[in-house]
């Protein structure tokens, strides 16, 4: 079996200039405007705003300045499809996928009419090449390979910054304690809420069995209601009371 | 979860054998056959699997929504079991009201009438459960949405139809339809509210 791949993105070293989404969007014939609609987010240099059907890749701008804006600083990341470890493949069109996507990735393409996202350029990588953004990327600080391999450098990664005072550093995702492990996994400064990452992303599975027995609890109920009540029909037809 | 387009077809064939059978009860020339379609072992089969199928659809829609990541949806287990009770209630009242416009037997009425009290006192039971098991997340209908849900599937679809039936406040021929009436109104808001709560949480 091929050993999995993955991204591992350092947003330390990401400096926003986008080259990344704009390659994917390039390679992957992705349409500039939404259906047409070229919007300005008018509060952020950051105009793609959120990962969808049509920006697979988003650099996300944080912006953390005090009142006077005398102090602050700017956190970039680079955002794609987690590609979590224990996501189904099997696609029908149902587009059930977009409201279950943990991470809130997927979207329709309003040129197409589907559900799309990220798919790590397979055809890309079918001939040995690597994803585009992480080609196009200046900074390297999205990097594609064997997910070994890549955890293997995050961590390292990790200790160096510890070591420079950067003790703030730390990886989401690189194990199993989001979702069974994700396939995308970044290197942050600050809480994942700040990068718009859930902090404890939940599968969309986890109600199925308790939602189906609490459904199963209620069709005893209305069938309860049911069989009472055609019984004191019955009665009441015995009783001759309602002219039977 | 293709297992709902398989029960959806299942059931609609099942229901298709029943609306069948029902033709041949209708009297009708030539069709008088097709009346073992609802008589007989083969009608009580019919009718026993496609209600058992029929009950799953009922909760599936609830179950179906729940498993995914949406805000409300997916924060409490019972949506199906809401749904379902809500969807045997509504049922009942759709019933009354076709069955009025039928001439519908007196007791057959007051039978439909009573086994609708009794599902929308569960109901409430269910709802009240529901908003509880929300938690935090209830409070997004500290909005319009709650209010809506408050008067239009609680007081509306649930407390007035009761009470008019109770007390029949109304002249005898109008309190089951006005009633009946008021159940799908309720049941159709307590699903836009769930449905469209969600988007704006």
């Amino acid at each position: 079996m091929a050993e999995p791949m993955g991204f591992f993105t350092d947003t330390t070293v990401c400096i926003g200039c986008k080259a990344c989404e704009v390659a994917c969007k390039e390679w992957n014939q992705l349409p500039s405007t939404n259906g047409g609609a070229n919007t300005l987010s008018g509060q952020s240099y950051d105009n793609t705003r959120q990962l969808d059907g049509i920006h697979w890749r988003h650099v996300r701008f944080i912006e953390q300045f005090d009142a006077d804006r005398h102090d602050g600083r700017w956190l970039m990341m680079s955002d794609v499809c987690k590609h979590c470890a224990h996501a189904s493949d099997a696609c029908n069109g149902c587009r059930d996928c977009i409201g279950a996507c943990p991470f809130g990735v997927i979207d329709i393409n309003p040129v197409s009419g589907t559900a799309q996202k990220c798919t790590l350029c397979y055809d890309r990588m079918q001939v040995g090449l690597t994803p585009a953004c992480a080609k196009a990327c200046p900074t390297e600080s999205i990097k594609f390979g064997p997910l070994e391999e890549l955890r293997r450098k995050a961590r390292g990664r990790v200790a160096q910054l510890h070591e420079r005072g950067h003790t703030a550093a730390y990886l989401y995702g690189d194990d199993e304690k989001i979702l069974g492990g994700l396939n995308s996994f970044y290197l942050l400064e600050d809480k994942p809420e700040v990068y718009g990452l859930p902090a404890d992303p939940k599968m969309p599975s986890r109600n199925l069995f308790p939602a189906s027995m609490f459904s199963g609890l209620g069709a005893l109920m209305v069938g309860l209601v049911g069989l009472l009540s055609f019984r004191q029909r019955r009665m009441d037809a015995v009783a001759g009371r309602d002219n039977v | 979860m293709s297992v709902g387009s398989w029960a959806l077809a299942l059931f609609g064939a099942f229901a298709f054998l029943s609306f069948v059978g029902a033709l041949g009860e209708s009297g009708r020339p030539g069709l008088a056959p097709l009346v073992v379609l609802r008589r007989g072992v083969l009608g009580e089969v019919i009718t026993v699997l496609g209600g058992l199928l029929g009950f799953f659809l009922a909760g599936y829609t609830g179950v179906l929504l729940a498993v995914t990541n949406r805000p409300i949806w997916s924060d409490t287990p019972l949506l199906g079991v809401l749904f379902l009770v809500s969807a045997a209630s509504i049922s009942a009242a759709a019933l009354i009201l076709l069955g009025l416009r039928r001439g519908i037997p007196a007791y057959s009425l007051s039978w439909l009438e009573r086994i609708d009290g009794w599902l929308m006192l569960l109901e409430l039971l269910v709802l009240i459960a529901f908003v509880v098991s929300l938690g935090p997340v209830a409070r997004v209908w500290l909005r319009a949405w709650g209010a809506l849900l408050v008067v239009g599937v609680v007081f509306v679809g649930i407390l007035l139809p009761l009470a008019l039936r109770w007390r029949r406040w109304l002249p005898g021929r109008l309190t089951a339809p006005t009633a009946a009436l008021l159940v799908l109104v309720g049941g159709f808001i307590l699903r836009v509210v769930i449905v469209l709560s969600s988007e704006s949480a």
